[in-house]
């Protein structure tokens, strides 16, 4: 079977490649900002005579085919001034753009991206320009990627978290890529604050549906951060002074144009505010930092390469001693978790058709705790009579080692062609606990000591391999598609450990997008996506705790898949000012888990298999409107989400379909940049959506009376209905900042002030039924009242 | 430098001052109320019943027991018995957390139910739709080779015992332990003393299909009463092995121990699991799993009809 496909494959590559007989050549190269040398993606490069063109890819680099002639070819992208360059081409030529930012944005807030949302074959995917990101007001002051992610259509989460949750999908169907490396838990402070530094991203790409075929592994979206490379240009700094936390940013040249790097480091200093205010036998840590890393050096012309990495990490901690007469104690509490992340890019150009990206991965996510009590007691001879040392430590995690090869192929200016592999090794240690004792008498034998491991899940390895081919071409002036296959394999040491791969899990996952141009201005999208999804996230809270644990699929856990329909129309309204998109969509998934209903994995010594329901069906469907402003003094958009989304387990609900948590029936976002002058801008965003759906109480009875040891005892049982069959109310927000900007030759000073939650609305966090004066009454907790916020920013 | 610490100091008191619980009016689907039946048959206790009714969450009333309903009782489908409220006898059992007290009074029967019969109880109320519950008590088990070891180690007693499980249907069993234990001793001061207990004592096992409860004592199961299935030994010969230590009581001092073996209806496993999964995993909050709805088996009503047999085997005497 294999054989054939990759037969098959040979042949369409070779056929492509023959459909254009007459003498060609190509025209490449790569496109980059001419003030710091950052490669440009999705950059347009068109050929006026033929009206064709290409766009450039993740890395910067394009190759556009064409008949031997004389062209005229435009390079264009919003927010840079357009390069037109005539060129007589009778050979192949390497022609490396540099873009200047377009003059007349200077004083205009201007959103850099993809030309034409008409253009594009692939629907339910967004751009958010990094820029834009930095002007969303934010949460105490931290831009937040995952934040401004939140407030895109189809896009829903609970307020202050970092999770999010894409078209009904479990927050463990996004596939978060940093640099290629899926991060497993982009939280900090239990979902407050996301693990991305601003200051260090380049771009950030969502894609909510039709999945081109280099996607795979989770099924609802793919959430694509890619790291600046480093100033190629000067050296350039960047400190920002906030309420919670400082950052710092450096980057520029080792060589000019030839290499150069980054570094970018966050931590939150809560722990110092609060230490003067503890005692002195009182230690408490309590912080997150991150630190992201890159260096990239070209090698040649054809070669290129990239060492990036990302560490971050919460750490609560409490120590507490105390001495009474001749008793020491302590008490020690910690609880840490964090990603590691590191890739190592070659980018290599095979010819000047075809372009090679070859990726080694490392990734690991790791959650600890640990407790201990130490206590000494000496006599009056200040000798010791007796200590005791007990110690409890629990880690889960998961670790990956990866490679991956992508090759883009572009015979010519009507295909563009993706292949590739990948192979991933992933390490799931769900749950590890360690107990230590030592208790010593120095006048008796009554000593104890153990110090043991004990596991209540197995730690599994698991192996995924995936091939990809993927065809972007042109089929008339009008018609465009996206035709793709990505065949899964998959293997763990539970299945199979004879043979790497089983041929009984192999996944066939089809990808379609098509685009139908109406005219100059309105174009017509529909996909269809297969995905499979080979690791859960087991979650007993709502809000994504660093607790949760990844766990592979197994036979009680099958992997997840999901089949997804959508389609859109776009427009694009006065010369690229204005987008207007209006997509809908309807998913299915099947084979989902979730824990048995009352399991809670911080107190259970069940294992995960034993604590699950299996089988999990669920659907969502819905419409979302997308309305961007990307030029002017005034850019942003409007979201506005109609949604439905269910789930059906066996033992859930007596197997009836009910809403899922997160079925948002309305979601409404609108986020403004205005830039008043080159000292003012301002940012603005309020949010609506509809309370999310939970098992609430509906009606109160007597129990049946139980004998007990002090006497017979009986309950009040309240009595649930269905499952999520109560509406929290709705939620709704308004943020605002304002930064003051002052810029000297060398030296840019923003100070930003501004307020989350600005008329203090008590949105929903949960609710519960309680008695107050004896009356039944449900009680809404609510996270965030007004926050201001002030941060101050120099760059150099 | 001062600028920035009052800065600090008013958003820290501006924040500390909100108050971010609050009452709020919830859409909740409407309840009407219905009416509820508690009861447990067991085929050594003669047949009695409660009544009360539901109200919604927000109703500012609260349940009330129900003294005037017409309950019907019926064995395989044949009426046996209209059961009649006895109000000269009531109870008062403690609500669990708040300590108030409910006084109860049971409809009661002079019928014994039996084993390996179906019970079918209906009632009947003006205010309410009628409701009816129905549970199946099982048949006696036979139990073998029950061999209580006192000698073999000086701080336990082993107690084993087996049955065979019926593979036609799905088993649900309890087993618990009770003792009786009176001394009379003279302590070191020569003062006579007199010691007893009487009630359940803690079992110790690693049986797999007992539920895990623990993991520090070298024991998966430790409590004194276990709820099982067969899953995992359904038709086999079941083989039970139980440590009691000494540190709870002392075998030689009682003077009578009996365990209670008894097996249960489905709807009765049911009903006591999801019962303390509701309490353990207590209200639906954003720490705690999701929430569990207690088991019912009452037809257009709420409460539970259950069922037990009970064997007591009594190895002391």
């Amino acid at each position: 079977m294999n054989k054939k496909i990759l037969f098959l494959i040979f042949v369409y590559i070779l056929k492509t490649n023959t459909l254009y007989c007459d003498e060609k050549y190509t025209i490449s190269g790569y496109i980059s900002d001419e003030n710091n040398g950052e490669n440009i993606i999705g950059v347009n490069i068109f050929c006026k005579e033929l009206k064709q063109g290409v766009t450039s890819n993740t890395f910067g680099f394009y190759s556009l085919t064409l008949p031997k002639g004389n062209y005229n070819i435009s390079y264009s992208f919003i927010g840079y001034q357009t390069k037109n360059v005539t060129i007589n081409l009778n050979q192949n030529i390497v022609k490396d753009i540099e873009f200047e930012v377009n003059s007349f944005s200077i004083n205009e807030v201007q959103v850099k991206g993809e030309a034409n949302i008409v253009d594009k074959t692939q629907a339910s995917v967004i751009d958010i320009p990094i820029e834009q990101i930095k002007t969303i007001p934010a949460l105490l002051g931290e831009v937040d990627i995952i934040k401004a992610i939140q407030l895109l259509p189809g896009v829903q989460s609970s307020e202050g978290t970092s999770g999010f949750y894409v078209r009904g999908g479990g927050p463990d169907q996004n596939l978060i890529l940093l640099d290629g490396v899926p991060v497993y838990n982009a939280s900090h402070l239990g979902g407050l604050f996301s693990v991305f530094n601003a200051d260090a991203i380049k771009s950030v790409r969502l894609t909510k549906g039709g999945f081109p075929a280099r996607f795979g592994g989770r099924l609802s979206s793919v959430l694509q951060i890619d790291m600046k490379e480093g100033n190629q240009k000067k050296l350039k700094g960047d400190a920002t002074l906030g309420l919670i936390s400082s950052k710092f940013t450096l980057e520029g040249p080792i060589l000019k144009d030839k290499t150069s790097f980054i570094i970018s480091a966050r931590r939150t200093y809560l722990d110092l505010i609060v230490a003067p205010f503890l005692s002195n036998t009182t230690d408490l840590k309590l912080y997150f930092y991150d630190l992201n890393a890159k260096v990239n050096h070209k090698i040649s012309k054809k070669d290129r390469i990239y060492l990036s990495a990302y560490t971050g990490k919460d750490k609560l901690g409490v120590n507490f001693s105390e001495n009474f007469e001749n008793d020491q104690s302590n008490l020690d509490f910690g609880l840490g978790y964090g990603n590691i992340t590191s890739t190592l890019r070659w980018n290599h150009l095979i010819s000047d058709k075809l372009f090679s990206n070859t990726i080694l991965t490392y990734s690991k996510y790791s959650f600890n705790t640990d407790f201990g009590i130490n206590n000494t007691v000496n006599n009056n001879n200040n000798n010791i009579i007796e200590t005791n040392d007990i110690s409890f430590g629990y880690i889960s995690g998961i670790e990956d080692l990866g490679a991956k090869v992508d090759l883009d192929y572009s015979p010519n200016p009507n295909h563009d062609i993706k292949f590739g592999s990948s192979f991933t090794k992933h390490y799931f240690f769900p749950g590890e606990t360690s107990l230590f004792i030592d208790i010593e008498r120095a006048d008796t034998s009554e000593n104890y000591q153990l110090d043991t491991t004990l596991n209540f899940s197995k730690n599994i390895n698991a192996y995924e391999m995936f091939f990809y081919l993927e065809d972007n071409f042109k089929i008339s002036n009008r018609l465009k598609a996206n035709l793709g296959l990505h065949i899964g394999l998959y293997n763990t040491d539970e299945i199979n450990s004879s043979n790497l791969f089983n041929k009984n899990n192999i996944s066939y996952q089809p990808r379609v997008s098509i685009r139908y141009l109406i005219n100059e201005f309105w174009s017509a999208k529909a996909s269809y996506a297969e995905m499979t999804q080979n690791i859960h996230l087991l979650s007993n809270s709502s809000i994504g705790f660093p607790s949760d644990i990844w766990v592979p699929a197994v036979s009680q856990a099958p992997p997840q898949n999901s089949k997804q329909w959508a389609g859109n129309i776009s427009t694009d309204i006065n010369n690229g000012e204005y987008e207007l998109s209006l997509e809908g969509y309807y998913k299915t998934m099947r084979n989902l888990i979730t824990y048995k209903a009352g399991y809670s994995n911080l107190s259970s010594t069940e294992s995960w298999e034993n604590s699950i329901e299996g089988n999990g069906d669920g659907e969502s469907y819905g419409a979302e409107l997308f309305l961007q402003k990307k030029k002017g003094k005034t850019t942003g958009w409007v979201g506005y989400t109609l949604s439905w989304t269910n789930r059906q387990f066996e033992n859930i609900n007596f197997g009836e379909w009910y809403p899922y948590k997160f079925d948002r029936r309305h979601d409404f976002s609108l986020v403004l940049s205005h830039k008043f002058n080159k000292t003012w801008d301002a940012g603005l965003t309020w949010v609506y959506g509809t309370g999310n759906a939970i098992t609430f109480p509906q009606a109160i009875y007597i129990g049946n009376p139980e004998q007990g040891w002090d006497g017979q005892t009986v309950d009040y049982i309240e009595s649930y209905g269905d499952r999520n069959s109560t509406r929290l109310n709705a939620s709704h927000r308004l943020d605002f900042g304002f930064n003051r900007t002052k810029k000297s030759k060398k030296i840019i000073k923003t100070l930003s002030f501004g307020a989350y939650n600005a008329y203090s609305r008590k949105n929903p966090f949960f609710a519960y039924l309680t008695n107050e004066n004896s009356i039944r009454v449900a009680k809404q907790v609510s996270l965030f009242p007004i926050i201001p916020s002030i941060s101050y920013r120099i760059q150099f | 430098m001062k600028k920035i610490k009052y800065l600090i100091i008013l958003c820290t008191a501006i924040i500390s001052c909100s108050e971010m619980e609050t009452v709020i009016d919830l859409e909740i689907p409407t309840h009407n109320p219905v009416l509820v039946l508690n009861a447990r048959l067991d085929t050594d206790t003669l047949v009695k019943v409660l009544i009360s009714n539901s109200v919604g969450a927000f109703d500012t009333a609260s349940p009330q027991m129900i003294n005037n309903a017409n309950v019907l009782l019926f064995e395989d489908d044949i009426f046996i018995d209209s059961l009649e409220i006895d109000l000269t006898n009531t109870i008062f059992p403690y609500v669990r957390g708040d300590w108030n007290q409910i006084a109860m009074n049971y409809y009661k029967s002079n019928y014994i139910p039996v084993k390996d019969k179906t019970y079918r109880i209906e009632v009947k109320h003006q205010n309410f739709i009628d409701i009816i519950g129905s549970t199946y008590i099982p048949d006696d088990i036979m139990l073998k080779n029950i061999v209580v070891d006192t000698l073999s180690n000086s701080d336990r007693i082993n107690y084993k015992f087996s049955f065979n499980d019926d593979i036609n249907q799905t088993n649900y069993y309890a087993l618990a332990l009770n003792v009786n234990c009176n001394k009379s001793y003279v302590d070191e001061y020569g003062y006579e003393e007199n010691y007893s207990f009487s009630g359940g004592v803690e079992m110790s096992s690693n049986d797999p299909s007992f539920p895990v409860n623990d993991i520090f004592s070298g024991y998966t199961f430790v409590d004194d009463e276990v709820i099982f299935s067969d899953a995992l030994f359904n038709g086999l010969e079941k083989n039970i092995s139980i440590d009691i230590f000494y540190e709870d009581f002392k075998f030689g001092d009682c003077d009578t121990v009996n365990f209670e073996f008894s097996t249960f209806s489905n709807d009765a496993y049911t009903y006591f699991n999801s019962l303390e999964n509701q309490r353990q995993g207590g209200l639906a909050d954003i720490f705690g799993g999701e929430v569990v709805p207690v088991y019912t088996n009452i037809t257009n009503g709420l409460g539970i009809l259950i069922s037990r047999n009970v064997q007591k085997v009594y190895i002391k005497p």
